[in-house]
């Protein structure tokens, strides 16, 4: 379901530590339902870039807008549109579960939150957790709970850096599926990881960057035919995400790969 | 590879890298800056005292021959200890590196092992030289001499207690079998037991001392230990305690072969061990971790407490920074208002304590109140760290939350502020009450009231100024706060420490003085025409001064919350 204005726009986004020019020169947009896979080689600038879209680092060039308020300029405004998920849970140890979603309830001011955050705990198995403290819940949960928190306020859009890094089997399903759902609900999402089969299922498009630089972004099939025009991709091959973002990222690995 | 290079290679890189990022640290001037003030400071109180050549300050003979009693007993206290009560697990410290590494390497245990003790000879090295520092040059005036001695103390000691420790495993690891494993051991536990038998039924003792002075006692006590058998029995822990007591060469000489000799049998009696240590040990290094994670992630702030009691009920409607305050005051219930009511009642009752004795009890708990409420100014702030300080690890939430720089900066700062000017007007209330039927010559109760109302207003202000400088610090220089790994160590953290100690308080009194100017003039002028109802007119001008600094300030921190990088070095 994509519809309407984007509800992200990024232009010319450039991060610099220092000497080092962690990204450069991103540009793209996002639209309500997309999802949207972010890949890239370690380095490349993924987590840097979804610090600069969540408004936690602040980009050293470029303009981002999120559901219409310029990031610099309407900071807040353009903050309640959105949730970030970090890849290590970042939680209160003094705070339950209950109260972590409580907080975040008067933050964004989330109407009729006890309701939504039961709905939730359920979802996310955390049911029967919600007096327990950070220090009293697994890895899994504690990331269940970042989740839980992040989705609560009912963001349109989220931002997710590995996120299924901690969950096991059945709740990386769940997770999964919890994903599709809001963006068939209307969400806008934007997914870090370097599991590409989970990218490549659900992701409408797909943006690869490689030292801190675009090296590709579109659909799987408008990447492989963009590839396929360049002379770079094998014609008629149905490669997978993974194959291509070895050719695209790694050239000298692809072709090493292919010798006899 | 073999292990010992392996070891060199760990070791040696380890310093070489430490110093090379110490050196690239200090290219940016505030960590240059924290390095020189703690090599200093360093200099001035420590380095003074290592001198190997100059006057040669020592204790009496005497009490040195004394202090070699009390030595021993310690040491056999540790022995006695670790042998009783000590662990029945195999444990030995290795970092999670080393393990993960060394463990799966194509290493024998006996060599792991050595790795391991000849890490703890290194590290005993080093406590050796800290204690030589403090004490080895005035102790015996041979400031080398104490420094091998003390090594050999430590080195030989804690090489038994990791012996017992291996000991006692195998023999429950191994049940009889690890028994028949250890004879030689039990042999000699049974030798020292016979020995101590013998000479307390058939061997003559030294002649009790007269009067029971400090000076008789201790010479009955060396002359008891010095007669065969216990001297025997002592001699292994007395001979590394008399190299580090030697006042000459001659003494140290002949001291110093029977403890390297001792050090030796100890070093082959553990590395002969053969029970499993690498399981315990992993177990260990994991709860290492895990406790150091743990007090990474709460900061300086302390343990949780299993309290679930919330402050009040928050609603999801009203302004965001009441959720950032009631997430404080929540912290402040489960992790530091228990340490800080200790913090209070020990200062109270220490100087309740002191006034007693001269003046009767309504004064002196008054005068205890007054004094706990200008402690809380300094250092309440200090004690309460449930603002940036508490969640630093956390700051990438809060600069994505939707709240401008500057209500986060006040919204966290609100939270302990509350408190300590909760825990001020508390105080303030009970110094008045107690006193209010208390003839005061001078001060007659409408002054008092007038005196009460004026530190109600100024005292929490105060507080919150104090507040302020010390968030301000994490949010300019949060590597300074930081927990993280690889952050400052040793001589350049304590150089942060005095630097940050030294700028809160110019800060603070830099902001003080125009409120002190105006409270003052404000205060002299209609001290006439009120006198005493002049008090809290002059502290609300004085107040409202530094109301307004903190304004600004907050909107300051605020654009420098909003510049802040979480990713920053």
């Amino acid at each position: 379901m994509l519809n309407g204005a984007p509800i992200l726009q990024v232009e010319s986004l450039g991060k610099v530590y220092g000497e080092l020019r962690a990204v450069s020169g991103l540009s793209f947009e996002l639209r309500l339902g997309e999802v949207l896979g972010l890949v890239g080689p370690n380095g490349a600038g993924k987590t840097t870039t979804l610090r600069c879209l969540a408004g936690i680092i602040p980009p050293t060039s470029g303009r981002i807008v999120i559901g219409g308020s310029d990031l610099q300029g309407q900071p807040v405004a353009a903050k309640r549109a959105l949730a970030f998920l970090p890849d290590e849970p970042r939680l209160f140890d003094y705070l339950t579960v209950r109260e972590h979603l409580n907080l975040i309830a008067r933050l964004y001011e989330v109407a009729d939150w006890e309701s939504k955050a039961n709905a939730l705990l359920d979802e996310l198995e955390l049911k029967g957790k919600e007096a327990a403290l950070p220090l009293e819940l697994s890895r899994g949960m504690k990331q269940k709970l970042s989740i839980a928190c992040g989705f609560l306020h009912e963001p349109r859009l989220i931002l997710l850096d590995e996120p299924l890094t901690g969950l096991d089997p059945l709740g990386i399903r769940r997770m999964k599926h919890s994903l599709r759902l809001r963006a068939e609900r209307g969400a806008a999402v934007v997914l870090s990881s370097h599991l590409l089969p989970l990218v490549e299922e659900l992701c409408h498009r797909i943006l690869v960057i490689a030292s801190g630089r675009i090296v590709a972004l579109g659909s799987l099939e408008e990447i492989r035919s963009h590839l396929s025009g360049t002379g770079e991709s094998h014609p008629g091959a149905q490669e997978s995400l993974e194959d291509l973002f070895i050719r695209i990222t790694a050239p000298g690995e692809a072709a090493g790969g292919e010798k006899p | 590879m073999s292990l010992p290079s392996a070891a060199a290679l760990i070791w040696g890189a380890g310093i070489k890298n430490r110093i090379r990022r110490q050196l690239q640290r200090m290219r940016q001037p505030k960590y240059l800056l924290a390095t020189l003030a703690g090599a200093l400071y360093f200099w001035l109180i420590l380095g003074r005292r290592v001198r190997f050549s100059g006057s040669r300050v020592q204790l009496p003979g005497e009490l040195l021959n004394a202090l070699e009693v009390p030595l021993i007993v310690a040491a056999l206290i540790s022995i006695a200890s670790a042998w009783l009560f000590g662990t029945d697990k195999a444990e030995l410290t290795f970092t999670e590196a080393e393990i993960q590494f060394l463990f799966p390497a194509p290493i024998g245990r006996r060599a792991l092992l050595g790795f391991r003790l000849t890490k703890s000879l290194l590290r005993t090295f080093v406590s050796a030289a800290v204690m030589t520092v403090f004490s080895g040059r005035w102790m015996t005036g041979q400031p080398l001499i104490f420094l091998i001695g003390a090594w050999l103390c430590l080195a030989t000691l804690n090489l038994h207690l990791t012996g017992a420790a291996l000991t006692r495993a195998s023999m429950l690891e191994g049940g009889r079998s690890g028994v028949k494993r250890r004879l030689g051991t039990l042999a000699v536990a049974v030798a020292v037991a016979a020995a101590i038998a013998w000479w307390a039924i058939a061997v003559p003792k030294p002649q009790l001392p007269p009067t029971w002075t400090l000076e008789g006692t201790l010479a009955w006590v060396n002359a008891l230990t010095s007669s065969p058998p216990i001297s025997w029995v002592l001699f292994a822990v007395r001979a590394p305690i008399r190299v580090a007591l030697a006042r000459d060469l001659p003494t140290f000489a002949s001291a110093l072969a029977p403890s390297a000799a001792i050090l030796a049998l100890h070093y082959g009696w553990v590395l002969s061990s053969d029970v499993a240590f690498e399981e315990a040990s992993l177990e260990a290094a994991e709860r290492r971790a895990r406790a150091r994670e743990a007090r990474r992630s709460r900061g300086r702030a302390g343990a949780v407490g299993k309290s679930r009691l919330v402050p009040f009920r928050l609603s999801p409607q009203g302004p965001p920074r009441t959720a950032l305050v009631w997430k404080n005051l929540i912290a402040a219930m489960r992790v530091a208002v228990p340490r800080m009511l200790l913090f209070l009642l020990a200062m109270g009752f220490a100087s309740a304590l002191s006034l007693m004795r001269r003046l009767p009890a309504a004064p002196v708990l008054a005068a205890a109140c007054a004094l706990l409420v200008a402690a809380l100014v300094l250092l309440g702030p200090s004690a309460m760290r449930i603002d940036f300080r508490q969640d630093l690890a956390q700051m990438d939430i809060l600069r994505s939350l939707p709240m401008t720089g500057g209500d986060v900066v006040w919204a966290e700062m609100l939270g302990p502020a509350l408190i300590v000017a909760a825990l001020q007007w508390a105080l303030l209330a009970v110094g008045l009450i107690a006193t209010s039927s208390y003839p005061l010559a001078g001060l007659d109760l409408s002054a008092r009231i007038a005196i009460a109302l004026s530190a109600a207003m100024l005292a929490p202000t105060l507080a919150l100024a104090n507040l302020a400088i010390q968030n301000a610090g994490v949010l300019l220089f949060p590597s300074w706060a930081s927990f993280d790994p690889g952050q400052a160590r040793g001589i350049e953290a304590l150089g942060q420490r005095l630097l940050t100690l030294a700028g809160t308080l110019v800060v603070f009194l830099f902001a003080l003085l125009p409120a002190a100017i105006l409270g003052t003039v404000a205060g002299a002028l209609l001290w006439r025409a009120l006198h005493f109802a002049a008090v809290p007119v002059a502290s609300a001008a004085a107040t409202a001064v530094i109301g307004l600094e903190l304004r600004l300030a907050i909107r300051w921190l605020g654009t420098v919350f909003d510049r802040f990088d979480v990713t920053a070095p």
